[in-house]
C-alpha cells in the first residue's frame, strides 16, 4: 500500500472510480497522462473501488509526484456485531438522520456529522444503517407510501440496501485535504469530492466527465439485461426494471448534487455539456476539453483506395459486451458474402470477460469465417494501425475513444456508432468544419456498418478524402499538446483560486 | 427431519381405514422416536420374559450398561448430529443428492469412531467391565449410530419398512438372548448389540439404493465454521437435561451400583417413566412442523422468491406466525394433558405394586419437569426452522448453567426436594426461551431480511 510521503496539503486530489491504478483503459491512461505531464505539481488519489476482498494490482508505474493514495471499497463488508446498536447519536434519532439522508435534505449537516464522528462510531453508524430495526421499519414505510409498493418487495430492500450501503461505505471515509478536487466521475467519485467541497469549502473542486455516468450506469444495466436474453432487443432508450429503476434513480440525484458542489465542470465535448446543463449543471460552469493524442507516434499515411482482394478491416479494443464486438463479425458475414478474402482483424485483450470471449469464437464458427476473422492479441497501436485499410468501432457506449483519433492521425478512415463524442470526431461541430473523417452507424445495426465498409471500398474519392480530414482534424482539434495545455492553465487558475492551505 | 411429516401424513391417511389407530400411532412414535423404543421395548421384554432365567445380578449390570450406553451417546452423538442434520439440509437444499449417502457415511465414521474410543476408554479404566470392553463399546456405538441414523431416515420414503426394521432389530435381540445365546453378561450384550446392528443395516441397506452416490465420504459438515453454535448447543442441550442426574449420581444419594456406574435409582426410574411421556408429543409435533407449519414457512418464503409484495408477504408472515403459536399451544396442551392422566393414574397402578411410594411426590414434579422440558424442544425447533442458531445456543447454555448451579445448591437438600432443580432450571430457561422466540417470531420479516450480511 502506498504511504504518505508528506503532510502538506497537496495541490490536487484526484478521484477516480473503478479505475486508475488499478483498471486500465481510457480514463486510467488519461489520468496517467495528467500525473506525468505535470511533474510540478503534487496530487492524491482516492481511488474507489469495489470490495476490501478483491487482490488489486497496480497496472502503472505511479510518478513521484503521488503523495498518497486512498482507498474506499464501495462494497465493503460489514459484520454484523451480536448486539445491533439502537441509536444513532449523531441525529435526533436514526429516523430523521436517515429521512434526511435518502432525500439528501440537510446533505451538508449529515456529511460534517459524520465527518465529526470518531472511527468507531462511523463504524457503530454502518452497522446500525445496515442491521437495525428502525431502518428496516423506514425502508417498509417508505416502500408501502412509494409507487413501487404493488411490485416486488425483496427487489425494493435489496436495492435499496444496496444503495444506501455503498453511499454510506463512501460517506464514512476520512476526507484528504487538498487545493483542488478534481473527480473524473459522478457517481460514488462526484459523491464524494461533494464532500471534500463541504468539508473543505475554501479549496476548489472540478469535475471531468468522459461519459455521462448516469447514462453509462443505465447502459451497464440495460446490457447486462440485454446479453443473457435477446440480443436483437438491445434499446438502450427502453425503460429498465424496478431496482434497476431505483438505481438509476439514485445515481441521478448524485450527479445532480455533484454538479450543485462543483465550480467547473468538463466534458469531452459539445454535445455532453449539453447532457449534463439538461441534467442540472449550471451553464456557466460547464464547458468541454478535448482529449489529445500525441501524434508524431503515428506515421501519417494518406489511403487513396481499398484494394478489393486484400481488405484488411480492423477492430481495436477489448473483447467485451460494451464494444459489441459481435457487430463487427455480422457486419464481416456481410462484407465477406461480397468480398470473400476479405480480412477483418480484432486487436486487444480477450481476458477481461472471457465467456463473452468465447461467445464470439462460437459465432464466428457458426458463419463459418475463421479464415477471415482473427483475433491477435494486444498490438502496438501505431503498428497495427499502419497495416489496415479501415478502422471500426461498434461500441454501445464511449466518452472519446481516442483510437478513433489514432486511426485518423495514421490516415484511416473509420465507421464508429453514433455514441458518446464519435459523431463529433468523425464528423466535426460547430467550429470544426474539416469534413467527414468517417462514418457513423445506429448501434447494433451490422447491416450500417457492412454497408459503411462497403462504400468505402467502392467510392475511391469519399475513401481519399476521410483519410485526409482525419489527419487534418487530428492536427487542428486532437493533439495532446493542446490538451495538456488546458489542463495546465485550468489547474493553476484552480489552485490561484483556492484558499486552501 | 426435511419431508418427514408429509411421508407421515400419508402414511396416517392412507391407513387410517383400515389400521388400527394405535397402530398408525405407534408408527409414527418410531419414526420419530425409534431409539428410546427399542431400548425401551427391550429392556421391558428381556424384565419380563428373560429376568426369570438369568440372575438378578446380570440383568442389574446389563440394565446400568444400557442406561450409560442410551444417556452418553445421546450426549456425544448430539452435537454432531445438529451440524450433519443442517449440512444435510443445505445438502438436498443445492439438490446434491449425490452427497446424501457419502455425508451418511462420514457421519458413520466420525460419530462412530469417537463413540467407540470414547467408551472403550472409559470401559477399560474405570469400570469392571474391562473383559466386556469391545462388546459395550460396540453397543455404544451402535447406540449412537442409530441416532444419526434416524436423521436420514427423513429423508427415506419407505417409512413402513422404518417400522419393520426396528421390529426386526428387536424381535432378532430377544430371539437370541431368548433362544440362542448363554446365560452371561457378553451374550446378553452381544444379543442386543446385533438385533440393534441389524435394523441399522436394513436401513443403512435402503439408504444406499436410494442414494446413489458419486463420492464416498463427505466431510465438508466438519469445516464450515458457520456450523459452531449448532454443534455447542446440542452438546450442551443434551448435557443440561441430565446435568442434575449427573451431580445426584454423585452426590450422598447416588449409588455405584457396579464399578464406574453411578445411579441414584429412585430419581432415575421416575426420569426414565418420565421421558416415555415425551415419545407421543414429539411424535405429534413433528407431524405438526413437517406438514402444517412447514407448509406456512415454505408459503412464506416462496411469497418472498417469488418476488411478491410487502402486503401479500405480511399476510404469508402472519399465517406463519398462527401456525407457531397454534403449534405450541397444541402441544402445551397435549402434553398437559398426558402428564395431568399419568400423574392421577400412576398413584393407582403404584399403590397396587411394591414400589416405593415416597417416589409419587418425585414423579409428579418430574413429570411436570418433563412437560415444560417438551415444549422449550418445541421452541427450540422452532427457533431451528428459522435458522436462528445463536438464540438457541444462548438457551442452551443457559439450560445448562441453571440447571447445574440450581442442582448443585440443592443436592443436599432433604429427598422431598429432588427434582426441583430440574423443574426450575427448566421452568426458568422456558421463560428465557419464550422471551427469546416471541421476540424473534414477532420480527420475523426483519430477521429475515437484515440477517444477511452485505
Amino acid at each position: 500500500m502506498f504511504l504518505s510521503k508528506n503532510k502538506k496539503t497537496v495541490d490536487v486530489c484526484l478521484i477516480v472510480e473503478g479505475s486508475y491504478p488499478y483498471v486500465s483503459g481510457g480514463v486510467a491512461s488519461w489520468i496517467h497522462q495528467i500525473l506525468n505531464n505535470y511533474p510540478h505539481l503534487t496530487f492524491d488519489i482516492v481511488t474507489l473501488v469495489a470490495s476490501d476482498d478483491e487482490e488489486y494490482t497496480l497496472k502503472y508505474e505511479i510518478p513521484k509526484n503521488v503523495n498518497k493514495i486512498h482507498h474506499i471499497y464501495i462494497r465493503k463488508k460489514i459484520k454484523r456485531s451480536i448486539f445491533s446498536p439502537k441509536k444513532f447519536k449523531g441525529f435526533s434519532n436514526i429516523q430523521s438522520f436517515i429521512d434526511k439522508f435518502f432525500s439528501f435534505k440537510e446533505y451538508e449537516k449529515i456529511v460534517l456529522n459524520i465527518q465529526d464522528l470518531s472511527q468507531s462510531k462511523r463504524d457503530k453508524l454502518l452497522q446500525q444503517a445496515l442491521y437495525s430495526q428502525e431502518v428496516f421499519d423506514y425502508i417498509n414505510n417508505f416502500y408501502e407510501n412509494s409507487e413501487f409498493k404493488s411490485k416486488s418487495y425483496l427487489d425494493f430492500f435489496w436495492s435499496l440496501r444496496s444503495i444506501y450501503y455503498s453511499f454510506l461505505n463512501v460517506m464514512v471515509h476520512k476526507i484528504p485535504k487538498a487545493k483542488v478536487y478534481h473527480t473524473i466521475s459522478t457517481g460514488y467519485a462526484g459523491l464524494f469530492a461533494t464532500m471534500c467541497k463541504i468539508q473543505y469549502p475554501e479549496s476548489r473542486l472540478m469535475l471531468t466527465e468522459h461519459g455521462i455516468y448516469t447514462r453509462e450506469r443505465k447502459m451497464d444495466i440495460t446490457i447486462a439485461d440485454w446479453a443473457d436474453r435477446n440480443y436483437e432487443a438491445y434499446n438502450p432508450k427502453k425503460s429498465i426494471s424496478l431496482y434497476k429503476d431505483i438505481w438509476a434513480q439514485s445515481f441521478k440525484l448524485i450527479s445532480k448534487i455533484t454538479y450543485r458542489y462543483c465550480d467547473e465542470i468538463i466534458s469531452l465535448n459539445h454535445k455532453n455539456n449539453m447532457i449534463q446543463i439538461k441534467e442540472g449543471a449550471k451553464k456557466r460552469k460547464v464547458y468541454f476539453v478535448r482529449n489529445g493524442i500525441n501524434i508524431q507516434k503515428f506515421k501519417f499515411r494518406l489511403r487513396e483506395k481499398i484494394d478489393p482482394t486484400n481488405i484488411k478491416i480492423g477492430f481495436l479494443g477489448r473483447v467485451v459486451k460494451i464494444k459489441d464486438v459481435k457487430t463487427f463479425i455480422k457486419a464481416a458475414k456481410i462484407v465477406v458474402e461480397q468480398f470473400p478474402s476479405a480480412q477483418f482483424l480484432i486487436a486487444g485483450p480477450t481476458d477481461e470477460d472471457k465467456k463473452y470471449f468465447e461467445s464470439c469464437k462460437n459465432l464466428i464458427s457458426i458463419f463459418e469465417l475463421q479464415n477471415n476473422i482473427k483475433f491477435i492479441g494486444l498490438v502496438k497501436p501505431n503498428e497495427f494501425l499502419e497495416d489496415i485499410d479501415l478502422m471500426i468501432l461498434t461500441s454501445l457506449s464511449e466518452g472519446q475513444p481516442l483510437v478513433l483519433s489514432e486511426a485518423n492521425a495514421s490516415g484511416v478512415p473509420c465507421i464508429a456508432t453514433d455514441v458518446g463524442g464519435c459523431k463529433e470526431m468523425l464528423e466535426g461541430g460547430a467550429e470544426d468544419v474539416v469534413g467527414h473523417s468517417g462514418i457513423i452507424t445506429k448501434s447494433v445495426n451490422p447491416k450500417q456498418t457492412a454497408q459503411a465498409i462497403i462504400r468505402y471500398i467502392e467510392d475511391e474519392e469519399f475513401y481519399k478524402q476521410c483519410s485526409q480530414n482525419g489527419k487534418q482534424r487530428v492536427d487542428l482539434f486532437y493533439n495532446e499538446e493542446d490538451f495538456l495545455r488546458n489542463y495546465k492553465e485550468i489547474y493553476e487558475k484552480n489552485i490561484n483560486l483556492s484558499k486552501a492551505v | 427431519m426435511a419431508g418427514i411429516g408429509f411421508e407421515l401424513q400419508k402414511v396416517l391417511e392412507s391407513e387410517k381405514n383400515y389400521f388400527p389407530k394405535v397402530g398408525v400411532a405407534l408408527k409414527s412414535m418410531f419414526i420419530t422416536s425409534g431409539p428410546w423404543i427399542i431400548s425401551i421395548v427391550t429392556l421391558l421384554l428381556i424384565k419380563f420374559f428373560v429376568k426369570d432365567i438369568i440372575e438378578d445380578r446380570l440383568f442389574l449390570d446389563f440394565m446400568n450398561i444400557l442406561i450409560y450406553c442410551f444417556i452418553f451417546s445421546m450426549i456425544i452423538s448430539a452435537p454432531f448430529i445438529n451440524i450433519i442434520t443442517r449440512y444435510l439440509s443445505d445438502t438436498i437444499y443445492e439438490e446434491k443428492f449425490d452427497n446424501i449417502f457419502a455425508i451418511f457415511l462420514s457421519g458413520i465414521i466420525v460419530i462412530g469412531s469417537i463413540s467407540f474410543l470414547l467408551s472403550a476408554t472409559y470401559i477399560s479404566n474405570f469400570t469392571g467391565f474391562e473383559q466386556n470392553t469391545t462388546h459395550i463399546a460396540s453397543l455404544f456405538t451402535a447406540f449412537s449410530i442409530l441416532w444419526l441414523t434416524m436423521v436420514f431416515i427423513s429423508t427415506l420414503r419407505d417409512y413402513n419398512l422404518v417400522t419393520y426394521s426396528f421390529l426386526f432389530g428387536m424381535m432378532l435381540s430377544f430371539f437370541l438372548i431368548f433362544f440362542v445365546l448363554n446365560n452371561s453378561l457378553e451374550e446378553l450384550l452381544k444379543g442386543f448389540t446385533i438385533g440393534t446392528l441389524s435394523s441399522i443395516c436394513v436401513l443403512i441397506a435402503k439408504l444406499k439404493l436410494d442414494f446413489k452416490s458419486k463420492i464416498v465420504f463427505d466431510f465438508n459438515f466438519l469445516k464450515n465454521p458457520k456450523y459452531i453454535p449448532l454443534f455447542i448447543s446440542g452438546f450442551f442441550l443434551y448435557l443440561a437435561m441430565w446435568i442434575d442426574k449427573f451431580i445426584y449420581w454423585f452426590s450422598l444419594k447416588g449409588v455405584e451400583l457396579s464399578k464406574g456406574f453411578y445411579f441414584f435409582p429412585d430419581y432415575d426410574f421416575v426420569v426414565f417413566i418420565s421421558y416415555l411421556l415425551l415419545i407421543p408429543t414429539t411424535a405429534y409435533f413433528t407431524i405438526y412442523i413437517e406438514t402444517v407449519f412447514y407448509e406456512h414457512q415454505r408459503d412464506y418464503f416462496s411469497a418472498i422468491e417469488n418476488k411478491k409484495n410487502l402486503s401479500i408477504i405480511k399476510s404469508y408472515e402472519k399465517n406463519l406466525k398462527d401456525a407457531f403459536f397454534k403449534g405450541l399451544i397444541r402441544v402445551s396442551v397435549f402434553q398437559f394433558i398426558l402428564s395431568l392422566l399419568f400423574v392421577v393414574s400412576i398413584q393407582y397402578i403404584l399403590d397396587d405394586t411394591n414400589t416405593n411410594i415416597a417416589s409419587i411426590p418425585l414423579l409428579r414434579i418430574t413429570v411436570f419437569a418433563v412437560s415444560l422440558q417438551m415444549i422449550l424442544n418445541t421452541l427450540i425447533v422452532f427457533l431451528y426452522y428459522f435458522d436462528y442458531q445463536k438464540e438457541v445456543l444462548s438457551i442452551s447454555l443457559v439450560f445448562f448453567l441453571s440447571n447445574l448451579l440450581i442442582t448443585l445448591f440443592m443436592k443436599d437438600l432433604p429427598y422431598e426436594y429432588v427434582g426441583y432443580s430440574y423443574f426450575y432450571s427448566v421452568l426458568f430457561t422456558l421463560f428465557v426461551a419464550m422471551l427469546i422466540s416471541l421476540y424473534k417470531i414477532e420480527r420475523i420479516n426483519f430477521y429475515v431480511f437484515s440477517k444477511n450480511e452485505v
